[in-house]
């Protein structure tokens, strides 16, 4: 099971310190309204693919438009195995 | 790297290159060329075309063949020292390019606007030559492009670090020339060589085969687009100019489809394979090509000829991405 504390943490790692610190994450926060470029997106669904052993459908991760979309693909995908 | 970061690199490297050229000219007028320089180039020349021809282009954008973890990252690092663009932005647009060349969509296609005379070849010729890269809004989602490439963490690294890949571009040329005359003004003169000028004519190759390529040439398959085969730009091209054969055959590893078709990048990646470098090379045999040819004469080929499906990928919200479909 992925969390939603997994990601953000991902992505603050992956943003470093660009973010602001007190920048909200949760499962409503746009992808886009984060300023995360295609490759810093891809780092981050590549690395939870890495760590949970599981292959996400890239078409369905494009189409993430929320991170509560990622989690539930993510989720999803561990679910059926 | 993408957005307004890209924009700015896109700029700087046509308009660095440019510097570069006029000052080796004013180098070349006072007679301070001298043979170090010329190797720090044909040695640049050579890392960076075969890493755009064999890496990016076959090896990446392609899968024409496989290698081993070293060589891959070894190629697509010298196809960033190329200064094209980072792996992952390069073969998303390429596949891009495969999947609707010549048509709404493509993001070099010298028929871009078609505007009638001789003003609007020109620009068309230019758009897909060159003035592609500026336009600000062309992005190709790598997640549907390439996902097989993002999916490499090498490649990922290396498109994050793209920048230093460049600037190693220019330094390595700069440590040739140093080693070989052991002066300041050596390393210089080769960095700028080497590097500056090496990106200047190396680019407008590989740019030439998208805009004559598309344009001016020999049509040997009757492709749903307008490549063609460019025999005069083979050679330095390191056999990307056989731009027909290939938009007929993508997957081939080999370019040139007879004999007397140059292809130094074909033979390179044969070269890997007897040494047991590379392996699953795609090779299309004489009766596949007569057999596509034949079919395609039917449907009559050129850029109004119907390919299937019409849509470009990255316009379908629920596409799921075939690589086969794209590359
Ligand atoms: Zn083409
Ligand atoms: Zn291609």
């Amino acid at each position: 099971m992925i969390t939603i504390d997994e990601l953000a943490s991902l992505i603050r790692q992956e943003m470093r310190g660009k973010l602001p610190k007190d920048t909200q994450i949760d499962e409503n926060t746009r992808l886009d309204s984060l300023g995360l470029s295609s490759l810093q997106v891809s780092e981050v669904v590549f690395t939870l693919e890495d760590e949970h052993g599981v292959e996400f459908d890239p078409a369905r991760a494009a189409n993430a438009q929320t991170l509560g979309d990622l989690l539930a693909l993510g989720n999803s995908v561990l679910e059926t195995r | 790297m993408d957005g307004r970061e890209h924009y700015t690199f896109i700029l700087i490297s046509a308009l660095l290159p440019l510097f570069g050229v006029v000052a080796a000219i004013v180098l070349l007028w006072n007679k301070l060329v001298g043979p170090a320089d010329m190797v720090a180039f044909g040695i640049m020349y050579v890392i960076a075309g075969l890493g755009v021809s064999t890496g990016y282009h076959r090896l990446l954008a392609h899968r024409a063949f496989q290698t081993t973890r070293p060589l891959r990252i070894f190629f697509a690092a010298a196809g960033a020292m190329a200064g094209q663009g980072p792996p992952i932005t390069w073969v998303a647009h390429h596949r891009r390019h495969h999947r609707v060349a010549d048509k709404p969509g493509d993001p070099h296609s010298p028929y871009h606007d078609e505007e009638p005379g001789l003003k609007g070849a020109l620009k068309g010729l230019w758009h897909a030559h060159m003035g592609w890269l500026f336009e600000r809004g062309l992005s190709s989602d790598p997640m549907r492009y390439c996902p097989d490439i993002l999916r490499d963490k090498d490649m990922r690294f290396i498109s994050k670090h793209f920048t230093w890949f460049v600037l190693a571009g220019v330094a390595l040329p700069g440590l040739i020339g140093f080693t070989l005359t052991g002066t300041l003004f050596g390393a210089m003169t080769g960095a700028l060589w080497g590097g500056l000028v090496r990106f200047f004519f190396a680019n407008h190759v590989t740019y030439a085969v998208n805009s004559i390529g598309h344009y001016f040439g020999r049509r040997r398959f009757a492709t749903p687009d307008e490549s063609r085969n460019v025999g005069w730009l083979a050679l330095f091209s390191f056999g990307e100019a056989w731009h027909n054969n290939h938009h007929a055959f993508p997957r081939s590893a080999s370019h040139g489809m007879r004999w007397y078709e140059l292809d130094i990048s074909a033979l390179v990646i044969r070269g890997l394979e007897r040494l047991k470098l590379a392996d699953h090379v795609i090779r299309i045999d004489r009766e596949r090509q007569e057999a596509k040819a034949l079919a395609w004469e039917k449907l009559g080929g050129g850029r109004h000829a119907r390919s299937t499906p019409a849509k470009p990928l990255a316009e379908r919200r629920t596409a799921a991405v075939g690589i086969v479909d794209v590359e």
